[in-house]
């Protein structure tokens, strides 16, 4: 039956194409390759691009700048057409249509029209460097081996089912055994590559609005020895950037591709690493030993920390700060827990998965090692595969995987293979950073200054500062931050050998069109002198005048969706909150770390509006409301180095 | 042949064909539907999924009852056919019609737009490519949560600038009026989606229909209420082809597809003499 309908859209075609030039033959092929390459090198040494890098070197120097820093908003992961898993979920979405997308352009995806509520300020296409030449050959009539079986055969298939099949035939097969990954049989070599690559570094070029909207090249090594996620996202600050990025078959372990990274650092290349999806890691994210097996080291750790210097906190493949089920005192830890994840590729959820024991674990290695390993900022994602930057608000969900959840009914009951169950796809999350203008140069530092947050979803704005000295209870925001920069450090930052109780300053705004918020909380992690972790959570700041127990538990905000039409007022919350907090119980000689945790009131979820939108039932299996959040990256304490060893 | 071929009627045409070899193909084989068989390509997918779950090839028995599901599921589904329980079934529908549509869809793919035809559908959409507009404002914050009567408040308080100076209206002595946000007191040509941005497009709206250098209460944005000054305001020209081609092309191309689609449902309708009853 199958075969019988893919013969309409064949036919259709054949008859449409009939007219066409005759096909190329390889020779001619392989020239085409070898030009777009040579003309994609040749131009950068061309005089008019040396005269364009000239006026966007201007125009960065002229961009609009805010010492104090400003909040952008951007996607550091998502798939084009580029990704094979992307294509095959029949997303069509080429790297430049994604970034035009990110701007606020419609576009179709999966046969509709879809735009983002509001434009990003930045965004990043982070392609799955592993097939990008393969799928060059795949679109491209005049690369080498266009015409080989299989991939006529790819490109034939209508059926998700049937393309799903040729995926796991073709590629997942080979890739996700104990064997050393490979290139599928219809690889035609590293130009392919290289050709792709240049394709998505042009989109980059093109779209580049110093002061409007940054883009950075990317690209996302997709290593995941045994079924065990160690994804990593690999960000440039500038367009000095190697002939082809690197995938699992070239590196089938992190610690390769870190090596890789030192060498491009050495080519003159500027890049840092994000890791994502802990919570499916298999153990392998937060590892005590190196990929060998060995107890990791601080030279080990020395290269992690420097490459990696934030983790994508939240995407759609479910939220890996915490899990309901290992933080039962955390009162907001039942949120997008993604549980199905569960039940596919032989996952199992562990507490050592998640982000919040891993950076406390880092305070351990800390101690023994004198480098911490896993110092990370925290920020957000979506790993959409649709092409879809951030499109992160819940009442414009269209799905993330292409075929596999692209309607409502599919969403309710469909899986996305080898991973979830739909309904349990959380939204993603996006990236906030905090930064003196929209330029590349400023977003990436921030990133790597770890001044960077994510959020599930809202812009909301948070600012935490931490000082021995700073005053407290600010009433001006400017003043705060001022203060902030002089005399502490903001989200991100490390204070060496502080001595007497640390204070910080909390500051938050809602979305400007979005729900207010319930409160802020400061998060406390610390290992003590045998290594054991501890944590504390701590409400800072909240609306509505509540009164806080004698522990300091407040009672809840309130919900006010309407879930039989999946609208909620602002009647309850605050637009923006303001708060200190001075530590008491902080101990000087333990290595510690705060970070700070911006609460929504109730919101209805995506699958709410779905509901509601296509007159079904709510799903009971999933949260008709959702408390929507925000998580700046920690500030760490430790102990003055001759006091730790 | 070229400009034959862009013709759509002459695609509907193809379609047309297609789909009746496709009905003749569908009835030719009608008896071999009542015989099943599978494939080695099936063979080695349904062991795979079970690899991908359990971490290991199935046993003979496990096998055996992989085969015996596959069968099940096939002749279940042969029956159901049968027995007409396709009809009426709203998911297969929406997606057959889904895959219908992409099938038409893909011939406008194949079209070139004139540099007439873009220069036409310029013209005619002209609004919707204006520059951006550009504005110069100050403004004073204030939170709702903290005023019992705002709209009395802000009369008020409107009333005390216009009975200040020019020069005593400066930002130390306004925003000690107003409640405390992060936003600035005075922005300088910001556009419109930058005001969108921090106050929502109600105020970014607000905005554009604003008369210039006027005090005006109870402006609203997402944070709360706001009294305004708009200074300046620039922008909002309509643009040439060559600023925006890329855009007009895009829209050219989905206006197509939707012209496409509706003279594809039209034809249809006609064929299948479609009425309410």
């Amino acid at each position: 039956m199958n075969t019988k309908i893919s013969l309409i859209a064949v036919t259709v075609l054949l008859a449409l194409g009939g007219c066409s030039e005759p096909q190329t033959d390889s020779q001619k092929d392989q020239t085409h390759v070898k030009d777009v390459s040579q003309n994609n090198t040749t131009k950068n040494k061309d005089k008019s691009v040396a005269a364009r890098a000239q006026t966007i070197k201007e125009q960065e120097d002229n961009a609009p700048s805010n010492p104090l820093k400003n909040a952008y908003f951007g996607e550091t992961h998502m798939h084009t057409k580029f990704s094979l898993d992307a294509y095959i979920g029949g997303n069509r979405m080429s790297p430049l249509d994604s970034l035009q997308f990110a701007q606020g352009q419609e576009k179709m995806i999966n046969g509709e029209m879809h735009k983002l509520n509001r434009p990003l300020d930045f965004a990043a296409t982070t392609d799955h460097a592993e097939y990008i030449g393969e799928m060059y050959t795949t679109f491209d009539e005049e690369a080498v081996g266009h015409n080989q079986a299989q991939l006529k055969e790819l490109r034939d298939l209508t059926e998700y089912k049937d393309q799903l099949r040729w995926f796991i035939k073709y590629v997942i097969s080979v890739n996700r055994g104990d064997a050393k990954p490979a290139h599928p049989p219809f690889y035609t070599g590293i130009e392919s590559t290289k050709s792709a690559w240049q394709i998505i570094l042009q989109a980059t070029k093109d779209e580049y609005k110093p002061g409007v909207f940054t883009t950075l090249a990317a690209f996302e090594w997709s290593g995941a020895p045994k079924g065990g996620n160690l994804h990593r996202n690999v960000l440039f600050r500038d367009m000095v950037v190697p002939e082809y990025p690197v995938g699992y078959a070239d590196y089938n372990r992190e610690e390769g591709l870190w090596n890789w990274m030192a060498q491009q650092e050495k080519l003159g290349s500027t890049l840092l690493a994000i890791p994502h999806n802990s919570n499916a890691s298999k153990l392998m994210m937060f590892n005590p030993n190196d990929s060998t097996g060995k107890p990791i080291t601080k030279e080990y750790a020395e290269l992690r920390s420097h490459f990696e210097r934030t983790i994508e906190m939240m995407q759609i493949k479910g939220n890996s700060e915490v899990h309901r089920k290992f933080w039962p005192a955390d009162e907001f830890a039942d949120f997008e827990n993604a549980d199905s994840i569960a039940k596919f590729s032989n996952r199992e959820f562990d507490k050592r998965n998640f982000v919040r024991w891993g950076v406390i674990e880092g305070l351990k290695h800390y101690q023994n090692l004198g480098v911490n390993p896993y110092k990370l900022g925290f920020n957000g994602g979506t790993d959409s595969h649709n092409g879809l930057m951030a499109n992160v608000d819940e009442d414009n969900y269209i799905g993330g995987h292409g075929a596999a959840d692209n309607t409502p009914e599919l969403r309710r009951t469909g899986q996305v293979p080898e991973w979830l169950d739909a309904k349990d796809e959380s939204i993603g999350s996006i990236t906030g950073v905090w930064a003196e203008k929209n330029t590349r140069g400023a977003i990436w530092d921030a990133m790597y200054n770890r001044e960077v947050y994510g959020t599930s979803g809202p812009r909301i704005q948070v600012r935490i500062f931490a000082g021995e000295h700073l005053t407290t209870n600010h009433n001006d925001i400017n003043a705060m931050v001022k203060e902030g920069y002089d005399k502490g450090v903001p989200m991100g930052g490390t204070i060496e050998g502080a001595k007497s109780a640390p204070v910080f300053n909390v500051w938050a705004v809602k979305d400007s069109i979005g729900a207010n918020l319930d409160r802020i909380q400061i998060i406390k992690g610390w290992v003590d002198l045998q290594g054991e972790q501890h944590e504390k959570i701590i409400n800072v700041v909240w609306s509505d005048n509540r009164k806080a127990d004698a522990q300091g538990n407040l009672p809840k905000v309130g919900n006010t969706v309407d879930l039989t039409t999946a609208k909620y007022t602002n009647a309850i919350g605050a637009a923006m909150l303001m708060g200190s907090f001075t530590d008491n119980e902080f101990k000087p000689e333990l290595p510690t770390l705060y970070y700070a945790r911006v609460i929504e009131i109730p919101t209805p979820r995506w699958s709410t509006y779905d509901a509601v939108r296509n007159n079904l039932p709510l799903l009971t299996d999933v949260q008709a409301t959702i408390q929507e959040r925000a998580w700046s990256s920690p500030i760490w304490f430790t102990p003055a180095q001759d006091a730790a060893h | 042949m070229k400009t034959l071929l862009k013709e759509p009627l002459l695609h509907f045409l193809l379609l047309g064909a297609a789909l009746f070899y496709f009905y003749a193909l569908v009835s030719d084989n009608q008896a071999s539907d009542h015989e099943i068989t599978l494939s080695a390509a099936k063979i080695a997918q349904l062991n795979y999924s079970f690899e991908k779950t359990r971490q290991r090839p199935p046993s003979k028995e496990e096998f055996d009852a992989l085969v015996n599901n596959y069968f099940k599921e096939q002749v279940a589904y042969q029956k159901g056919k049968e027995l007409g329980l396709l009809d009426g079934d709203s998911i297969i529908q929406k997606r057959i019609q889904q895959k219908l549509e992409f099938i038409v869809e893909d011939t406008v793919a194949s079209l070139t737009p004139s540099e007439e035809q873009l220069t036409v559908f310029l013209t005619k959409h002209s609004e919707e490519y204006r520059k951006e507009q550009l504005f110069s404002f100050v403004q004073l914050y204030f939170n709702l949560q903290k005023h019992d009567d705002i709209d009395g408040e802000m009369q008020t308080i409107v009333a005390k600038i216009k009975s200040l100076t020019v020069s005593e209206q400066t930002k130390e002595n306004l925003l000690s009026l107003s409640d405390n946000i992060y936003l600035e007191y005075e922005y300088h040509n910001m556009s419109f989606s930058q005001v969108a941005r921090y106050f929502g497009s109600d105020f970014a709206n607000a905005l554009v229909a604003m008369e210039l250098g006027k005090w005006l209460p109870d402006i609203k944005s997402g944070y709360g209420v706001h009294i305004v000054k708009l200074n300046a305001k620039q922008g909002g020209e309509l643009q040439s082809l060559a600023a925006v081609r890329g855009q007009v092309k895009q829209a050219w191309f989905n206006q197509q597809r939707q012209q496409t689609l509706a003279k594809f449902y039209q034809r249809l309708f006609v064929e299948y003499q479609v009425k309410q009853i």
